[in-house]
């Protein structure tokens, strides 16, 4: 007798083989480790990398809010922006990332100028995660611009920058995971916080049969997200939610270690 | 249980008293060697030597040294320096033969053998009743603490037996490294009876290796590396990161290099770059890349010379050196820097002529602190960089395993910048030979990325010259950590 077995069953069986352990070290959309939008005070296992792609609504895009983008070339993308990050965990308490993005739906040529963005990031984890403490990270996004590192503050071009500390604390009530995370950005000097300014924070959540699937819910300290990750082969992340439960951002992201 | 013996300790006391000597002493010594490199470097560039005058250099530090105030010291270092320039110059091998030759012993003959198939080259073994010390040169492998792994394995096989087993690596014919260890403790770890851990903690991975040279002193070398050359197929790279109506451009030029390993320490190397896709500049024809005759060598424990001419990168021509001494093992080193270049556009067309088409001169000092619990490197490097430019860079590079990942931080006369850089390895791990050909990959790709684009902040060329890049395969904090990957390790001891 022939077992005749879907083939959509078959699609979900071999999701679930390829489901991996926990993401709590998981990847935001600004490419540092995070919830959805917001940082967290998470950090990738020594020696680990994670190459990010991710698309990012113009509504919600920090160049629209922010205003800073030289008129005429915000309003040319409809879709939104692709952001390429790297982030690397170079020391045990260090992660670094940097970042490229563009505009998504642009014709190139010659005589058309599109927008691009570079920004580097630098966490530093000042107190582990105990028993009884929370773990807190400092975090630097967007320092300085291509214009000079301090010099020519004329020529800025830091749009993501941000400057924060951030707390995060797991806890555990029956088989679920909780990680509240909470942070304070604040300028320093003349680099203003603009990715963030004042709180943040977020509530995830994870079922331990199913350590694979995480629930966000954060407030990025201009709007509400919501959003979910999924981890396949321990290896590769997909999130995907919804700014302000309005439009929809996400992406992939793929993390090894040395 | 940890297996803590002090074997090597006991054979220096009783063979070498240099051991003996505590720390301040040997770094006082080569803070002399050092100063007189400082010395030598002002008086090359004053008088614009040429890559001859390096050679002059070299037996100047030499005959210097035995002016030092360590009569063993010094005895030793010129044994050792004696035996290397036997080593180098035919005539005087065959002189040093006939009157102190040690032949590789019957004993250890199956054991060269084996050494030899896998392909390592510069085979040198001595066997006594209480120690096999052996010399090699690796081209086979990509990486150098894989290939130590398979020597290590290769003798814990063979049926030598010995109290202790000391392993000098070599490069480009020049002592870098050594290991030493219990032979019988080797065997335990091949065999799973301790851990990889266990052993290495009682095994000694140094810098310091005049004694294992010493004891080959005179001993015939199996499957010299001289007019064996290597071909290597590398990838460049360079790119820009948007210019407002591509957000990337890029141009991959692939890379064959040829390296000639040439008598007297001397390589020689025509690498070319044959254009495989660019839409970034107008370089895409085939050109020469770089065109190089250089020296290393190493002058003393610890402290190593290059000097090199030729066409170099970033359209220069010339002649460069480079003195490195290590101060405290691998922990703590200086480096002092020194050329003259002209242009040319052999390899390709400069991206602002006018400005490049300058003689430059390039004089620098750097100090390289590595903390070897995270294998971290920080190098401060001061001076006149290329193109006149006079200031400060910082490196900060960690090794992932055989990956290099790192930032820089440069503050100079044309302003500042920073950056980031990585050093990926080729997949292929192990080369490929035909007849005295070695072919393989270049073992790694290197890429930087400056934040503010194309400019001529805090350049500098490449030269031809590799021992600093070399040197970190053969730290000893490095080999330690990664050769674990190549042993049986027990969960529970």
């Amino acid at each position: 007798m022939k077992l005749k077995i879907p083939s959509s069953l078959l699609i979900l069986m071999l999701v679930y083989l390829c489901l991996g352990q926990s993401s709590a070290d998981a990847q935001a959309l600004s490419g540092v480790t995070g919830l959805f939008q917001i940082p967290t005070a998470e950090m990738m296992p020594d020696k680990s990398v994670r190459l990010s792609h991710h698309v990012v609504p113009q509504k919600y895009s920090v160049y629209r809010r922010t205003g800073w983008v030289r008129a005429g070339y915000i309003d040319n993308a409809q879709l939104g922006y692709i952001a390429n990050s790297v982030t690397l965990s170079f020391l045990p308490r260090l992660e670094v990332m940097f970042r490229y993005s563009y505009e998504l739906d642009v014709p190139r040529g010659p005589d058309i100028e599109i927008f691009m963005d570079r920004m580097v990031a630098a966490r530093f984890l000042l107190i582990r995660e105990s028993e009884r403490l929370p773990a807190v990270v400092f975090g630097l996004h967007d320092p300085g611009s291509s214009g000079g590192l301090t010099r020519n503050r004329f020529s800025t071009n830091n749009y993501y920058s941000a400057n924060y500390f951030v707390a995060s604390k797991n806890l555990e009530a029956g088989n679920v995971r909780y990680g509240i995370h909470s942070g304070y950005a604040f300028d320093i000097g003349s680099q203003q916080s603009i990715e963030y300014r004042g709180l943040f924070g977020g509530v995830s959540l994870e079922h331990e049969q199913f350590e694979w699937f995480q629930l966000i819910l954060e407030y990025d300290s201009f709007q509400f997200n919501t959003a979910v990750k999924i981890l396949l082969l321990d290896r590769i992340q997909l999130l995907g939610g919804l700014y302000n439960l309005d439009k929809f951002a996400g992406g992939i992201s793929y993390r090894f270690q040395f | 249980m940890i297996f803590k013996h002090t074997y090597h300790k006991q054979r220096c006391e009783n063979i070498n008293p240099i051991f003996l000597l505590n720390a301040d002493i040997v770094c006082s010594l080569r803070w002399r060697v050092l100063l007189i490199g400082i010395m030598i470097l002002v008086g090359i560039h004053s008088q614009a030597a040429t890559a001859q005058g390096v050679q002059t250099e070299t037996n100047q530090v030499e005959n210097n040294k035995t002016e030092l105030n360590q009569p063993q010291f010094n005895q030793t270092e010129k044994n050792q320096t004696v035996s290397l320039q036997a080593q180098s110059d035919p005539t005087e091998t065959n002189q040093a033969n006939n009157t102190q030759l040690q032949i590789n012993q019957p004993e250890s003959a199956p054991l060269i053998t084996k050494l030899k198939s896998i392909g390592f080259e510069n085979i040198a073994v001595r066997l006594t009743a209480a120690d096999l010390t052996i010399a090699y040169e690796n081209r086979v492998y990509r990486s150098q603490h894989r290939a130590l792994a398979e020597v290590l394995k290769t003798v814990a096989q063979s049926g030598v037996t010995a109290d202790s087993l000391h392993i000098l690596m070599l490069y480009r014919e020049q002592p870098m490294s050594q290991l030493s260890t219990s032979l019988a403790d080797l065997r335990a770890m091949i065999a799973g009876e301790i851990s990889y851990q266990q052993w290495q903690q009682g095994s000694r991975f140094t810098l310091e290796h005049s004694q294992s040279l010493e004891e080959l002193r005179g001993v015939e070398r199996v499957q010299k590396t001289r007019f064996r050359p290597e071909i290597l197929a590398g990838l460049g790279m360079r790119y820009q990161l948007g210019n407002y109506n591509n957000p990337y451009r890029f141009a991959f030029d692939l890379q064959p290099e040829l390296r000639l390993p040439l008598p007297y320490g001397v390589t020689a190397n025509v690498r070319m770059a044959v254009p495989l896709y660019n839409n970034f500049d107008q370089n895409d024809f085939i050109r020469p890349s770089l065109i190089t005759l250089t020296y290393e060598r190493r002058l003393v424990d610890g402290v190593y010379a290059s000097a090199t001419t030729g066409i170099f990168t970033r359209n220069r021509k010339g002649w460069h050196s480079m003195l490195k001494a290590f101060l405290w093992e691998e922990v703590f080193s200086v480096t002092l820097e020194g050329g003259q270049t002209l242009f040319t556009d052999l390899t390709g067309n400069p991206f602002l002529r006018s400005f490049e088409e300058r003689d430059f001169h390039f004089y620098t000092a750097s100090a390289d602190y590595r903390w070897r619990r995270y294998d971290l490197n920080i190098r401060a490097q001061y001076g006149k960089f290329l193109y006149e430019d006079t200031g400060l860079r910082v490196d900060v590079h960690r090794h992932f395993g055989d990956a290099l990942f790192g930032f820089f931080f440069m503050d100079t006369r044309f302003g500042n910048n920073y950056g980031f850089s990585f050093s990926l390895p080729f997949p292929q791990r192990k080369s490929v030979k035909a007849g005295p050909v070695r072919f393989r990959t270049a073992t790694h790709f290197p890429v930087t990325y400056h934040y503010q684009g194309n400019d001529y902040r805090a350049r500098s060329h490449e030269t031809g010259i590799t021992m600093r890049e070399a040197l970190m395969e053969f730290y000893p904090s490095y080999l330690r950590k990664e050769m674990e990957r190549w042993f049986y390790t027990p969960k529970r001891m």
